[in-house]
C-alpha cells in the first residue's frame, strides 16, 4: 500500500504520483491488461441478433417510436446474456466477448456485409467471427435491416437528395449519424446520487400527472419508453446478480468465492439503488454504461467528470479503511472494461481513416460550479490508474484553470504525459467556459463541462450535442473554388456552384468571396443531410435510456432526439484548416501581392503536382507566411476564415431547434481526406494528408513560441466545438517544469487545448517496421489515443513527420 | 456483353422457366460440367488475365450457382432487388434482377432500381467487389466506381460475389 495520508481536505496526497502503486503491486490490472492487449477483437452478434428478433416478431406497428424502443430496449436487456469473463471486479460485459465488437444493424453494421468471409483473415485489425455467425448475419439479420437504416430511411423520405449522394463521393464531407449520435456525456451523477428506481418512479409521476391532449400521448409514449427501459437495466444487473452467485457457488478459490458474493451483493442492489460505497458506484456506472452501448454506438459515448461525481463515495470509502491502492485496482478495473469492445472498421474505412478507438473521453480536474478547485485525491488516483495501464479508451482528458488550479496539479499531470508519451490532453478551462458561455451555456454549466470524444466540451449531462455530427474536408471547398465548382476527384461532374474562373479574378477579396460562396454551399449540403438523418432518426431510434440520463427530457417529457435535453446544440469539425489557411496566403502573397506568378499559372503547377514547377513549389513552401508562423498575414485569414465558418454554420438551426458550433479536430480524418485530395498551393503534393487538428503543416511553424502564440491568438470563441493542437517534444529534453511552463504560457494566452506526442521519431519509426514490438505503443492522434500499429500508413507517416519542438530551444527539430 | 451470357444461360434460363410453372426443381444436363466451366472462366478473369469481362462471367457464374447450389441459393430467396451495372462510357448496361429465388439478366437501362453502379472498367468493378487484391481506394482514388441508391443492396452483392471467388480458391472460412 502507498504511504499516504488520506485527510477530509483536497487533495492530501503526499506523494501525487502514488509512485508506490504499480502494476506489480496490482497483479489483477497486470493480468487483465495482458488479455487486453493479447486478445483479437470478436464480432458479436447479440445486439442484432435481440434487435432483429424484436422487431420482427414482437414489434407493434401501432407504438410510437418512443414506446417501440422502450420495449425493445427492455427486451434486449431482459435477455442480455450477463457475462463474468475475467476476474475484473465489476461485472457485465458490452458484448459477450472478452473484446467484442458491436454491430448495430440501423447503423452501418451492413457495411461489413461483404467482407464477412474475409475480416477475419484481413492484414489490418483483423475481427474474429464464425462461421455459423456469418451465416446468422447474412441470411437472418441483416436482409431484416436493407432498408430500416438510417442512412436508408433518410434516403428514402428525401429521394435520395443530392447532400446524401455527395455525401457518399467521400472527399467533400461525412455526416456521421449514419453510424453513430453519441458523443455526449450522459448524467452519471444522477445514477450515483439518486440509483434508477428514482428516476423510474418520477417517471411514472409525471406519466399519471398527463391529461389526454395529444401532447400529452406523446408524453406520455416518452415516460412509458423511459420506465420500460430502465426496468431492462435491472432486469439486466439481476441476471448479473444472480450469475455471480451461481459462480461464487462453484469457485474453490476463496478469495475469488468472496469477490464473486460481492458482487452479487452489489449487482442486487445497484444500479436500482442509489450506490453507498465507490465499488458500488463504480458497478452502477458500469452497469448503466453497457445499457446505454446497446442503444447507442460507443464512439465518443464519453463518462465524462467520473473524479467529480464518484469523489463523495471515493472520499466516505477512504474515511472507512479503503486503500490507495484498491481504488487504483477498482479505477484500473472501470478503464479496462471500457476498453472492452471496439468500433466496427470495414476494409475502405481501416485504409482511409483506420486505427481509430472508440473515444470514449474521461474529463479530470478543473473547477467546480463555483469556480473553485475541483482537483481532488481521486483525480490522482485515475491518474495513476492511466499512467499504469496506457490504454487507448477511455481517452483522458485533463481540465486546468491557470488562476484556480494548483502547479503541482499541472506539474503532475506533465509527468503523466511524459510516462505514457501520450495522455492525458490539456484543456484551458478559462477559454472553455467562455466559449461554451458564448453558446448560451450558462456560467455554472459551463463550469461543468466535461470533454466529449476527443475534445469537444459539453455541459455534462444537460447537452445533447452529437459534437462530431459533420466532418468536413475543407480543402474540398478550395477545390470547388480554383475549378468552379469542379473537384478534381470527380472530375467534369459539376458538383458546387459555377463561380468565377480563377484566371478573372483580380483581388485578393474577389478570391475569398468566391471561396465563401463555396464554403457557405457545401456547409448547407452538410448541414442539410445531417438534419435528414437527425430525422430519421426521430422516426426510427429514439433514445430513452440516454434521455432518462440527461438533464431537461424529464421535465419536458422529451426523447433527446426529439430536443428534450438541456441544451441542444450540433458539433461540425472541420478538416484542414492549417492546409487552407497556407494555400489562401500563398495566393495573396505570391499571386496577388508580390505578383509573381499567375493564378492560372499556380494552378497549372497543382494539377502537375508541381512536377516541372519545383521551384515554384520551393517558393511557396519556405515562406514565413503559415499558419502557425509569425504571420500577419496567415493570422488575418486565419481569422477571417474561423469568423466564417463560425458564423456560417452558427446562421443554421438542427433538426432539434439548436445551433450547430464549429471545431477543428479531425481523429484521423485528415489523413484520409489527404489521400483522397490532389496538390495545393500551399506547397503540398497529391495524397500527402493534410496537419491534424488546428495544428500547423509540419515545417512551416519552426519556432514554438510563435506556434502557440498564434494557434492562442485564434477567437476560442468562434470554437466552441474545441480544437486538437497536436505538438511532439523530444524526450530527452522534456521535463515536467518545462512542459508545464509552455502550457502555461500557452493557456494564459488564451489557447483553448492542446496535447503531445513525448516519443522520438526513431521509436516510430522502428515500430512501423516492428510492429510486433511495440504493441502498446499509444499515440494522440488528432484528440484521442490510438495504438500505432493500428494506424493506417499515411497516418502512421503523419505522425512521425509532425512537428517535433526541442524543449531546451524551443525550436523545431530537422530530420 | 458479349454472347457468353447468351450462349450459357439457355439452359438455367429454361429451367428458372420450369422451375416458375411447375415448382419442382429441373435437372440440368451437364450441370456440373456447367458449374466447372463456369468456374474456370470466373477464376480466369480474377487471375487478371481478362478483367473487362468480368461483370459478364460474374453474373453467369452466379446464375449458374444459383441454378445449382441450394446452400448458395438461400442467399436470394424471400430476396427482391434490381441492380443497374453500367459502364461509364456506356457500352455496358446490364439490369439484374432478383426475385424470389430467381435471378435475371437483361441487357437494359431500368428507371427504378435499388442501387446503380457506375463503373469504370471491369477491373474497378473487380477491385471493388472481391477481396483478393482489393483496392477500393484505388477505386475512389481515380473515380473508378460511383454507386447510387441503397447501398445495403451492394454489400450484399458484394458478399455473394465474394463468396464464389473464396469459394473457388478454397479460402471459405469454415
Amino acid at each position: 500500500m502507498a504511504s499516504t495520508t488520506i485527510s477530509a481536505s483536497f487533495t492530501s496526497c503526499q506523494d501525487l504520483s502514488l509512485r508506490e502503486i504499480t502494476l506489480d503491486s496490482l497483479p489483477r490490472l497486470k493480468r487483465l491488461r495482458d488479455l487486453h492487449f493479447g486478445t483479437k477483437p470478436e464480432i458479436c452478434l447479440e445486439l442484432p441478433r435481440l434487435m432483429t428478433y424484436y422487431m420482427k416478431n414482437s414489434g407493434n406497428k401501432e407504438d410510437s417510436p418512443e414506446l417501440r424502443a422502450g420495449k425493445m430496449y427492455k427486451y434486449i436487456l431482459e435477455n442480455k446474456k450477463p457475462v463474468i469473463i475475467d476476474d475484473n471486479l465489476l461485472a457485465g460485459t458490452t458484448t459477450t466477448k472478452q473484446v467484442g465488437v458491436v454491430l448495430y444493424p440501423h447503423l452501418l453494421a451492413q457495411s461489413i456485409w461483404p467482407e464477412l468471409e474475409t475480416v477475419s483473415r484481413r492484414k489490418k485489425n483483423p475481427f474474429g467471427i464464425t462461421r455459423e455467425e456469418i451465416d446468422e448475419l447474412n441470411f437472418e439479420i441483416f436482409p431484416y435491416w436493407m432498408n430500416r437504416t438510417i442512412q436508408e430511411v433518410a434516403r428514402k423520405e428525401n429521394g435520395n437528395p443530392f447532400c446524401q449522394r455527395l455525401m457518399e463521393r467521400v472527399v467533400f464531407f461525412i455526416a456521421t449519424k449514419v453510424y453513430c449520435i453519441s458523443h455526449t456525456v450522459p448524467n452519471y451523477a444522477a445514477v450515483v446520487e439518486r440509483g434508477l428506481l428514482d428516476i423510474i418512479n418520477e417517471a411514472k409521476e409525471k406519466e399519471l400527472s398527463l391529461g389526454n391532449s395529444s401532447d400529452d400521448k406523446e408524453k406520455r409514449d416518452f415516460y412509458q419508453a423511459v420506465q420500460l427501459s430502465l426496468n431492462g437495466i435491472l432486469s439486466y444487473a439481476a441476471n448479473l446478480s444472480r450469475l455471480a452467485a451461481s459462480m461464487a457457488q462453484k469457485e474453490n478459490d476463496p478469495v475469488r468465492k468472496e469477490e464473486l458474493l460481492r458482487m452479487s451483493e452489489v449487482c442486487s442492489k445497484v444500479p436500482a439503488q442509489k450506490p453507498t460505497t465507490f465499488s458500488e458506484a463504480l458497478n452502477a456506472v458500469w452497469i448503466c454504461r453497457v445499457a446505454l452501448l446497446q442503444e447507442n454506438s460507443s464512439i465518443a459515448m464519453s463518462p465524462g467528470r467520473l473524479d467529480q461525481v464518484l469523489y463523495p463515495l471515493y472520499r466516505r470509502d477512504m474515511e472507512r479503511g479503503m486503500s490507495l491502492s484498491d481504488a487504483v485496482e477498482l479505477v484500473g478495473c472501470l478503464w479496462l472494461k471500457i476498453c472492452d469492445q471496439v468500433p466496427l472498421a470495414p476494409e475502405v474505412s481501416e485504409e482511409l481513416f483506420g486505427g481509430s478507438g472508440c473515444n470514449q473521453a474521461i474529463t479530470l480536474g478543473g473547477i467546480d460550479m463555483e469556480g473553485k478547485d475541483a482537483v481532488n485525491d481521486l483525480t490522482y488516483v485515475m491518474l495513476r490508474a492511466t499512467e499504469l495501464l496506457k490504454v487507448r479508451d477511455p481517452n483522458v482528458n485533463a481540465r486546468y484553470h491557470p488562476e484556480v488550479n494548483q502547479k503541482e496539479y499541472l506539474h503532475r499531470l506533465c509527468e503523466v504525459n511524459i510516462n505514457t508519451g501520450a495522455t492525458p490532453c490539456f484543456h484551458n478551462d478559462r477559454s472553455a467556459i467562455e466559449a461554451l458561455q458564448g453558446q448560451g451555456v450558462s456560467l455554472e454549466h459551463a463550469r461543468d463541462y466535461s470533454s466529449v470524444g476527443c475534445v469537444e466540451p459539453t455541459s455534462s449531462g444537460r447537452t445533447f450535442g452529437h459534437t462530431g455530427c459533420i466532418l468536413m474536408n475543407l480543402p474540398s471547398a478550395l477545390e470547388l473554388a480554383f475549378f468552379q465548382g469542379k473537384h478534381r476527384l470527380t472530375e467534369d461532374e459539376p458538383i458546387g456552384p459555377e463561380t468565377k474562373a480563377p484566371k478573372d479574378i483580380t483581388s485578393f477579396e474577389e478570391f475569398k468571396e468566391v471561396l465563401a460562396t463555396q464554403l457557405a454551399w457545401l456547409i448547407d449540403q452538410a448541414v442539410t443531410l445531417n438534419n435528414n438523418f437527425g430525422r430519421a432518426y426521430q422516426k426510427i431510434h429514439p433514445s430513452p435510456m440516454q434521455s432518462a440520463l440527461m438533464e431537461g427530457c424529464m421535465q419536458k417529457g422529451k426523447d433527446v432526439i426529439q430536443g428534450g435535453a438541456l441544451y441542444n446544440s450540433s458539433g461540425a469539425a472541420m478538416i484542414g484548416i492549417a492546409e487552407v489557411v497556407d494555400c489562401m496566403t500563398a495566393i495573396e502573397e505570391f499571386v496577388f501581392k508580390k505578383e509573381a506568378v499567375s493564378f492560372s499559372e499556380l494552378l497549372e503547377a497543382i494539377n502537375k503536382n508541381w512536377e516541372g514547377y519545383e521551384k515554384l513549389q520551393a517558393m511557396v513552401k519556405t515562406s514565413t507566411e503559415k499558419f502557425g508562423a509569425d504571420s500577419e498575414m496567415a493570422k488575418k485569414n486565419a481569422d477571417w476564415l474561423i469568423g466564417f465558418l463560425h458564423n456560417t454554420f452558427q446562421g443554421k438551426e438542427n433538426y432539434r431547434g439548436g445551433k450547430y458550433t464549429v471545431g477543428y479536430w479531425t481523429m484521423t480524418n485528415h489523413a484520409g481526406f489527404g489521400v483522397l485530395s490532389g496538390a495545393l498551393p500551399s506547397g503540398r503534393k497529391k495524397g500527402e494528408p493534410f496537419p491534424s487538428g488546428i495544428t500547423p503543416v509540419s515545417g512551416s511553424a519552426p519556432v514554438l513560441t510563435a506556434c502557440l502564440s498564434f494557434v492562442a491568438h485564434l477567437d476560442h470563441t468562434h470554437i466552441a466545438d474545441g480544437h486538437a493542437l497536436n505538438l511532439k517534444y523530444t524526450p530527452s529534453t522534456t521535463t515536467s517544469p518545462k512542459f508545464a511552463h509552455t502550457i502555461e504560457a500557452f493557456f494564459k494566452m488564451g489557447g483553448l487545448q492542446v496535447q503531445f506526442n513525448i516519443i522520438d521519431r526513431k521509436t516510430f519509426e522502428d515500430a512501423r517496421k516492428h510492429p510486433e514490438k511495440y504493441p502498446d505503443l499509444f499515440v494522440r492522434v488528432s484528440g484521442y489515443s490510438a495504438y500505432f500499429k493500428d494506424l493506417n500508413p499515411q497516418m502512421q507517416q503523419e505522425i512521425i513527420t509532425r512537428a517535433e519542438y526541442h524543449l531546451d530551444t524551443g525550436k523545431e527539430v530537422r530530420y | 456483353m458479349n454472347s457468353l451470357l447468351k450462349r450459357y444461360t439457355i439452359l438455367p434460363n429454361a429451367a428458372d422457366r420450369i422451375f416458375q410453372l411447375f415448382r419442382i426443381q429441373p435437372r440440368i444436363p451437364f450441370a456440373r460440367h456447367l458449374e466447372r466451366k463456369a468456374g474456370q472462366k470466373f477464376l480466369k478473369v480474377i487471375e487478371g488475365e481478362v478483367a473487362e469481362t468480368f461483370l459478364e462471367v460474374l453474373l453467369f457464374f452466379m446464375k449458374v450457382k444459383f441454378m445449382l447450389d441450394a446452400s448458395y441459393r438461400r442467399n436470394i430467396e424471400d430476396f427482391k432487388g434490381r441492380y443497374q451495372f453500367r459502364s461509364r462510357d456506356g457500352e455496358v448496361a446490364v439490369l439484374v434482377e432478383f426475385d424470389s429465388g430467381k435471378m435475371d439478366i437483361k441487357e437494359t437501362l431500368a428507371d427504378e432500381v435499388d442501387v446503380t453502379c457506375a463503373f469504370k472498367d471491369g477491373r474497378s468493378l473487380m477491385n471493388l467487389l472481391l477481396s483478393r487484391d482489393r483496392d477500393i481506394l484505388r477505386g475512389l482514388l481515380n473515380n473508378e466506381i460511383m454507386l447510387t441508391g441503397n447501398l445495403n443492396y451492394m454489400y450484399k452483392f458484394g458478399f455473394m460475389a465474394n463468396h464464389l471467388q473464396l469459394e473457388l480458391t478454397g479460402n471459405l472460412p469454415r
